[in-house]
């Protein structure tokens, strides 16, 4: 495991952040993420476990987390980037880990990223919404309930108007 | 001699039928798939999920952890148990609070019996799916005495609001409690025998029903139950040990064929591996305390700026939590993974490509899948 | 067809019922059920604390007129809302409010307890 990480480090230019007891995190340029994801996938991390995503309003970003997983030698590996939050898109990772297209959908609703080469990037869970993304930041939740839905009135819906 | 191709009939304008798998409860569940059938065999499938969203992710973030306790075991209807420890496990990997050795045996017994009691649930509704309804009454007859265990324990029947919480657990065990768990035990023997026997109508009826091979289970993300099935062994519990799974002998059962019927034997035999687990641990809990000795119930605690991912093997599959804090009350972002968000989109779509359309339902209740854990 | 199956019948017709006619009989409850809550308006300060951590925000704490003429604020809980976790309780500095064994009926005229 450490000749595998010194070499991502000498080729690609990736950062170590952290390293616990079966995890290691790390940060990449997005432009890399494709020739990384080919390396890795030659060496024995052939499970992809899940994919985050999290909204930082005040350096204006939207950050990703990939989350890895190898059988032989059982760590995982998390790999952040970042993409900027005016034009969020980035290069789709589904043809070399096809467990990653659903998760690529998801994301693509809720949060409004742009994945290019993803073959099918429908509407999963709303129907028929037209406003914006609704897991970003900038969207209050409780003020949209309120105005639309909630009344004061009401006695079970008293408690949310203070 | 018909081949498989003469029975896909054509009307004279080449259309096909559509028609919806649907959302009605004694069915399956709160979650439809749209079907497009040409005479008797399915062309394609697409699945329709969202009748259960609920906005978890989003919930979470304006509250704070003992309210968010509570609300964390409604992620999934049959095991709330098991998401009430991964939250819990989450924020004690985020702040770095250890928790004393009763809690830790205690909270193994309970994830136990949980798994029994949800598997007890998916072999009645199987079997009630293809045609043997008796089955489902003989079911979930048996799961109440586990139930029984769960309300002297926690103080409720199907949802302990936040029972295992950041910390430890939130009362001690009551006395005597091990004779109880014991008759329990028997009881569950009892329910197994009927399942066990092997039955010439239902095993024709789901023999070589929904073939998965191991390369197309890898490939599409199936975890678990299904993945073990189809001949390859991976477990959470051995490969990246949580809790005391260490200190356990265990073995982990894994079948070749990889078709609805041999899912069905492995969860039997799971079954029996938990009941194992259980009777080790049981004369071993150790005297203590059951909390943490700096943290009391119910008192504003601060997240430090840190992040953090635990993943846990559930009765269905593998579930994962990633949260970050940024030092307030409430965390800043939860990210829930449920293993039935990849059984029952990506799989489900490729197992139902050349079926017929009498195996639908045994195909569909054979994966277990959870439509709670796929919305959240 | 197989005979070993009619002794078995014969002796599941004559045996009791697992069920139970409730409400009419019922079954002991385990000490330690979350039930309906008990309130003891003596030991009450007025913190708001039960009303602060509550996760669906069934507390309320309203003006009520003491015998002295003073006027204190205490908990008024709706229990259509309530999910009977037991935060309250375990919050309380004086064990003012309790959780008891007895279970809420649907069909009461009004969801509510004012102390």
């Amino acid at each position: 495991m450490e000749g595998l990480i010194s070499k991502i480090k000498s080729k690609f230019g990736a950062e170590i952040l952290k390293k616990e007891k079966n995890q290691i995190w790390m940060k990449i340029n997005n432009k890399d993420l494709i020739n990384i994801c080919n390396f890795l996938k030659e060496n024995g991390f052939d499970f992809f476990s899940c994919l985050s995503a999290i909204d930082i309003l005040e350096n204006n970003i939207i950050e990703l987390v990939y989350h890895l997983w190898s059988q032989e030698k059982k760590t995982i590996l998390n790999i952040k980037t970042e993409i900027s939050r005016e034009k969020p898109e980035i290069n789709s990772i589904s043809k070399i880990y096809t467990a990653s297209q659903i998760h690529e959908r998801e994301i693509h609703e809720l949060f409004g990223v742009n994945f290019l080469g993803n073959s099918d990037l429908s509407e999963l869970f709303l129907e028929d919404w037209s406003g914006p993304a609704p897991f970003l930041k900038d969207f209050d939740w409780r003020e949209y309930v309120r105005e639309k839905f909630y009344n004061k009135e009401n006695e079970n819906e008293k408690g949310y108007y203070n | 001699m018909k081949t498989k191709k003469d029975t896909i009939i054509n009307n004279s304008k080449n259309e096909y039928q559509e028609f919806l798998f649907g959302p009605a409860h004694p069915g399956s569940g709160n979650f439809s798939v749209k079907i497009k059938l040409g005479g008797e065999k399915v062309v394609l499938a697409k699945s329709d999920p969202g009748y259960l969203h609920r906005g978890f992710e989003k919930l979470m973030e304006y509250r704070n952890i003992w309210q968010n306790a509570a609300l964390s075991d409604r992620i999934c209807v049959f095991e709330p148990l098991a998401w009430n420890l991964l939250f819990a496990e989450a924020i004690e990997k985020l702040a770095e609070i250890d928790i004393p050795e009763k809690a830790k045996y205690v909270r193994v017994i309970l994830i136990e019996l949980s798994r029994i009691q949800s598997h007890l649930i998916w072999f009645g509704a199987f079997s009630s799916a293809s045609g043997f309804d008796t089955g489902f009454k003989i079911a979930l007859g048996y799961r109440d005495y586990i139930l029984d265990i769960f309300s002297i324990i926690t103080g409720g029947r199907v949802y302990p609001t936040g029972f295992i919480c950041p910390g430890g657990l939130r009362r001690d065990l009551p006395a005597k409690i091990e004779d109880k768990i014991l008759k329990v035990l028997d009881k569950v023997n009892e329910a197994i025998f009927y399942f066990e026997k092997e039955d010439p109508v239902f095993k024709s009826r789901t023999e070589n029903i929904g073939v998965l091979k191991i390369d197309d289970a890898i490939r599409l993300g199936a975890t678990g139950q299904v993945l073990r099935a189809s001949g390859f062994l991976q477990d959470i519990r051995k490969d990246d040990p949580y809790e005391i799974y260490k200190k356990i002998d265990f073995n982990i059962p894994v079948l070749k064929q990889g078709d609805a019927y041999s899912r069905f034997k492995l969860g039997i035999l799971e079954v029996k591996e938990s009941i194992k687990i259980i009777k080790q641990l049981l004369d071993k809990i150790p005297n203590g305390d059951f909390l943490n000795k700096n943290i009391k119930i119910g008192m504003p605690f601060i997240l430090p700026k840190n992040e953090a991912y635990v993943r846990n093997e559930t009765a269905r599959g593998e579930g994962a939590i990633y949260i970050k804090g940024d030092g307030t009350i409430n965390p800043y972002r939860v990210k829930i993974k449920g293993p039935s968000f990849l059984h029952l989109i990506p799989v489900l779509e490729f197992l139902l490509k050349e079926a017929e359309i009498a195996d639908i339902p045994i195909i569909y209740w054979s994966l277990n899948g959870c439509p709670a854990d796929m919305d959240r | 067809m197989k005979l070993k199956i009619i002794p078995k019948l014969i002796a599941n017709l004559f045996k009791k019922p697992i069920t139970v006619r409730f409400p009419k009989q019922s079954f002991d409850i385990p000490d330690g059920y979350r039930g309906k809550h008990s309130f003891s308006p003596n030991k009450c300060l007025g913190c708001g604390a039960c009303a602060r951590i509550c996760p669906n925000k069934a507390i309320e704490m309203v003006d009520i007129k003491q015998k002295d003429g003073s006027i204190k604020k205490q908990p008024k809980i709706n229990l259509s809302k309530c999910c009977f976790c037991g935060l309250c309780e375990n919050v309380c500095p004086t064990k003012a409010i309790h959780l008891t064994k007895k279970i809420p009926f649907t069909g009461d005229t009004s969801p509510d307890i004012i102390k």
